[in-house]
């Protein structure tokens, strides 16, 4: 689907649908051998290199969000899918596997996302206890699998967010292998890394779920799996780097746009917004055209959309060898072209009567916006904003988790509330109506991170402000990263609209942010054990002589020390010496 | 001395008045449990509501990683109406414990030098406490340091002057229930019990076995801590407040920058080095302790000279703890050092340069803030000048520790010697 945003932005998303054939779910157990756990399966479209994986960790649902960027939702409006197909900054995963207890969850949770830190190269093998989450209000989302768990065994839903995971094209190709097409045709061959990823805002979706017939009774499933790949592009600089290459130039005097209103000559020259007379076509956009249908047979196997003000644009299919016919279905705004032919495809794109009109963009249901205040690497706070910019009231879950460094003192939290005209403070979240419920679970230092889940009812027009304190904990010198100071990324919170059933229906995502930990100097190990040990043994040595020693007068002191120590041995040495030179000289008898 | 004494009653009225000020100011107490001098994760204000909020709502107060409190601190102290009212009422309370243990001692080495020794007023001793600014800050900040000040106070109250060792070492299992570290002092409050026993057996000329004096009171200073330990495993219903209260402070899983010596070493210590030095800094914890009471008990002497000092035993083991345990405060240093006044008649003529740890402590307490400032604020510090200033501040220690125990032997070796005052300018000793 693709679909012109205000200010040159172009906002494209792939989505592809596979589904497995009915197989058995069986839990897999790690004590009994694998060849007794496995018949031959067939998975004919799905990818054979997920589906055991899956399997052998028992997950029965799997969900892989890869995002980049900052939606700006001000511009764009709501979220394409209404966010449930967009991630937060980083990669955040969630899987629901099935287990006799949450320590064999954990297991499984460990040994799949090792296994798809692999797959996905990226570094999901670093989720570890300290950052995974158990969220409470998925529950209600995960009842609609139809699936029949092994009797004692529950359903446990896990939860970690890397927000600090750079996505990149390596993350792109191992998600075009699980593609039947793998990106050789359809619309997937589109998808080039360097196109996608070079985008104001890109997100990346995996979601596995097992689909369950409730009528048969042994447990037939199809797994299926959604991909999609969203990313908002912005045209005016493809455009330039298609023309120029990747190095930005000054744009020269001629094709400089001035304001005509002001002064403009040689020399002087106000310069106008981006052009509105444009004409490009997505094969320049994502530097390939479409080669061909994914499947042939299947009329449905892959199909365009385009979603444009067509007073505004004109698009055209084109199709790179003239033959076969077009298919197309208008739905106002909405264009579906079905690619079903063996050729190259592309859409030009081109703007007509003069200004860039979009298609209108829907409102975003609700805002979010988070931010860290205070100034000192010791201690400081989170302030949330949320607000309902509907005419309706708003049901909807906010999910937060801190990682253990972050020291929350939840009692500190203070509530307000705001609308155009009038707003007042609470202290706590006790004394408020619109905050129904609380789930609170503290962090245990390298343990658990802080998880917070509040229920919240927000009325129309009214913005909700929350904010609590919390102290930064110092770390110890291993557990830095190489780069400590530049400080460490804090998941982005979750907004989840949920509807009369508890379902989530709208999700959105705060910014990630970035929380420097005060810092250790690293080059100190071993000096700092010399200097400490040195002041302790100062402390003790001292103590000890006075506790051990007996008093004297100085004068006792060097009476006893001439026949004591280094001097005593000289002179008893000297005495003896003596004592022989008289033996031998004089027969006189010695006195003592 | 009939005018000194009746200004006791202003300083102990004015020093709870001005305890009050966080009634006017409500947010001091939360500033000042943010300074890393004066409040520690373990006993911070901060935590101490966080914990109130737990057990309002229901949250396991040991699942997770604020709380350091014991559970019967935190569930007594959450019937506190007004804390400055309660800390206030705390310290005039220890004030005048003080001004009676000071009047105690006076009495107790008057006997014992066979001379009347006046000691300093019992306003002074008030004041020394009650307007002392880091007794002062520690008291804003509302950390928890206080209560077990009060507890082992109390201790050395009932061990001194009611001469009830049972009562003196369920006080200091209290305290030691409190924040771990007192429960060493059991050893130097042995000393005293054993030394008020003995006088009482004396005075009521009954027969007096010591060895089961020592059974006797260390079998209920244990049952006490048992009974504690077992009255929080009741109301939490699990034993993670072993690990959260007292393993944490063992150990030093929760680091966060202090005036210490630890927290650094521990921040930068390789991970195989670690439990190994956490060992080592734990019996450097306690192994001066028996030495000290032992050097410093005032033996049975058959000629009836005075030597040794079990009180400044006492006084000399609390402050090696305080110096070397994980998470000291500046309060600890000033606790310590409120008993110097008491040994103005005895040990602290005989210090050599008892002036030169003041200094110390002053250049390091005007410092550190500074430097702290500079490393998490400002950043044009890094945590080096803060952990110099832990170096000085644990020289500070070294140095008033020796200089108050020698005083103490000099005054030793003066009265074993029968070295008349005027004589005292001319002899120079020294150790060997």
């Amino acid at each position: 689907m693709v679909k012109p945003l205000p200010r040159n932005a172009l906002l494209a998303s792939f989505d592809f649908e596979i589904a497995s054939e009915p197989i058995e779910l069986r839990y897999w157990n790690s004590t009994t051998p694998e060849q007794e756990q496995y018949g031959p399966e067939h998975f004919t479209f799905f990818s054979k290199a997920i589906a055991p994986i899956i399997q052998q960790s028992n997950a029965r649902e799997l969900h892989l969000r890869f995002t980049q960027g900052w939606w700006d939702s001000d511009t764009w409006g709501a979220l394409p899918k209404n966010g449930l197909k967009s991630g937060g900054t980083g990669v955040e995963v969630l899987a629901v596997i099935e287990a006799y207890d949450v320590k064999e969850a954990q297991r499984n949770w460990f040994r799949l996302s090792k296994a798809l830190s692999g797959f996905f190269c990226a570094s999901l093998n670093f989720i570890e206890p300290a950052i995974t989450t158990y969220p409470q209000y998925k529950a209600n989302d995960i009842t609609s699998l139809h699936y029949i768990q092994k009797p004692g065994n529950k359903l446990y839903i896990l939860r970690a967010a890397l927000p600090s995971e750079p996505i990149c094209t390596e993350n792109l190709t191992p998600f075009l292998k699980l593609l039947p097409t793998r990106g050789k045709a359809g619309i997937s061959s589109l998808l080039d890394g360097h196109k996608v990823f070079d985008s104001l805002w890109h997100s990346m979706a995996v979601d596995v779920t097992s689909v369950c017939d409730d009528t048969q009774d042994n447990n037939k499933c199809h797994l299926r799996m959604e991909q999609s790949v969203t990313a908002i592009v912005d045209v005016l600089r493809s455009l330039r780097k298609h023309k120029e290459g990747g190095i930005p130039r000054p744009v020269k005097g001629d094709e400089l746009r001035c304001d005509p209103s002001k002064t403009h000559n040689p020399w002087q020259c106000f310069p106008l917004d981006d052009p509105v007379d444009l004409k490009w076509n997505l094969g320049t956009i994502f530097g390939r055209n479409i080669k061909g249908q994914a499947f042939s047979g299947n009329i449905r196997s892959s199909i365009l959309g385009l979603k444009v003000d067509s007073n505004h644009w004109k698009t055209q299919l084109v199709k790179h060898k003239k033959s076969g016919s077009e298919r197309h279905d208008i739905v106002g705004n909405s264009i579906a072209f079905y690619l079903d032919d063996d050729i190259e495809y592309d859409v030009s794109f081109e703007t007509a009567n003069g200004g860039i009109n979009v298609a209108p963009i829907e409102k975003p249901p609700i805002l979010l916006s988070r931010a860290l205040t205070g100034y000192s690497q010791d201690h400081g706070g989170l302030r949330t904003e949320i607000t309902n910019p509907s005419n309706s009231s708003m049901d909807f879950v906010y999910f937060e988790t801190l990682p253990w460094f972050m020291r929350l003192y939840l009692s500190s939290m203070v509530v307000s509330f705001e609308n155009e005209t009038s707003s007042y403070t609470i202290a706590g979240i006790d004394g408020s109506t619109h905050i129904k419920d609380i789930y609170y679970k503290p962090a245990v230092d390298r343990k658990r991170p802080a998880q917070i889940e509040l229920s919240i009812s927000l009325p129309p027009k009214l913005t909700l402000l929350f904010s609590y304190e919390f102290d930064k904990s110092i770390l110890l010198l291993d557990e830095y990263p190489p780069d400590a100071n530049h400080g460490f990324a804090i998941d982005p919170a979750v907004i989840t609209i949920i509807d009369d059933n508890k379902r989530g229906i709208y999700e959105v995502r705060s910014t990630s942010l970035v929380l420097s930990l005060p810092t250790p100097d690293f080059s100190m190990p071993y000096n700092v054990i010399i200097f400490t040990c040195t002041v302790m043994s100062l402390a003790f040595g001292s103590l000890y002589q006075l506790l051990v020693k007996k008093v004297v007068t100085e004068e006792e002191f060097e009476a006893a020390s001439v026949d004591s120590g280094i001097k005593g041995l000289v002179s008893r040495v000297k005495s003896k010496l003596g004592k022989r030179k008289r033996d031998t000289v004089t027969e006189e008898p010695q006195k003592k | 001395m009939g005018t000194k004494a009746s200004l006791l009653p202003t300083v102990l009225v004015v020093g709870g008045l001005i305890r009050l000020l966080p009634l006017l100011f409500p947010l001091i107490p939360y500033q000042l449990s943010s300074v890393v001098e004066i409040s520690t994760p373990i006993n911070s204000y901060k935590s101490l509501q966080e914990a109130f909020y737990y057990l309002k709502h229901g949250i396991n107060l040991y699942d997770g990683g604020i709380n350091h409190h014991p559970p019967l601190l935190v569930v007594l102290l959450s019937y506190v109406p007004n804390f400055s009212i309660f800390y206030a009422l705390v310290d005039v309370y220890i004030s005048y414990s003080l001004v009676k243990l000071h009047r105690w001692y006076q009495e107790h080495n008057s006997i014992r030098e066979k001379q009347q020794l006046v000691g300093l007023g019992d306003n002074l001793i008030a004041a020394f406490y009650l307007f002392n600014p880091l007794i002062l800050l520690t008291c804003y900040s509302g950390s928890t340091l206080p209560l077990s000040f009060l507890f082992i106070v109390e201790a050395l109250v009932q061990a001194c002057i009611q001469q009830k060792g049972p009562r003196a070492v369920m006080m200091l299992s209290i305290a030691a229930y409190i924040s771990y570290n007192p429960a060493f002092l059991i050893f130097p409050l042995l000393g005293l019990i054993h030394v008020s026993a003995r006088k009482a057996a004396v005075n009521l000329k009954t027969p007096w076995n010591p060895i089961q004096e020592y059974i006797e009171s260390s079998g209920i200073y244990i049952a006490s801590l048992s009974l504690l330990f077992l009255c929080s495993f009741a109301v939490t219903a699990g034993t993670q407040f072993v690990d959260q209260c007292y393993w944490t402070v063992i150990s030093l899983s929760k680091i966060s920058p202090n005036i210490g010596l630890w927290w650094y070493l521990f921040t930068e210590m390789f991970e195989f080095f670690r439990t190994f030095y956490i060992g080592i800094f734990n019996i450097y914890g306690f192994i001066f302790l028996i030495p000290i009471t032992w050097r410093l008990f005032e033996r049975k002497d058959p000629s009836n000279i005075a030597t040794g000092d079990s009180f400044l035993a006492f006084v000399l083991c609390f402050t090696w703890i305080n110096y070397s345990k994980s998470y000291p405060v500046v309060g600890d240093l000033a606790q310590a050092l409120l008993f110097l006044p008491f040994f103005y008649t005895t040990s602290l003529p005989h210090t050599r340069f008892v002036f030169v740890p003041f200094l110390v402590f002053f250049v390091a307490l005007i410092l550190a803030p500074i430097f702290y400032y500079c490393w998490i604020v400002l950043g044009n510090g890094n945590s080096n000048f803060f952990y110099s200033l832990n170096l000085v501040w644990g020289i500070g220690y070294a140095l008033l520790l020796t200089n108050v125990l020698w005083g103490r032997l000099v005054k030793n070796y003066l009265n074993t010697n029968k070295v008349t005052p005027e004589k005292h300018s001319l002899i120079r000793l020294t150790q060997m």
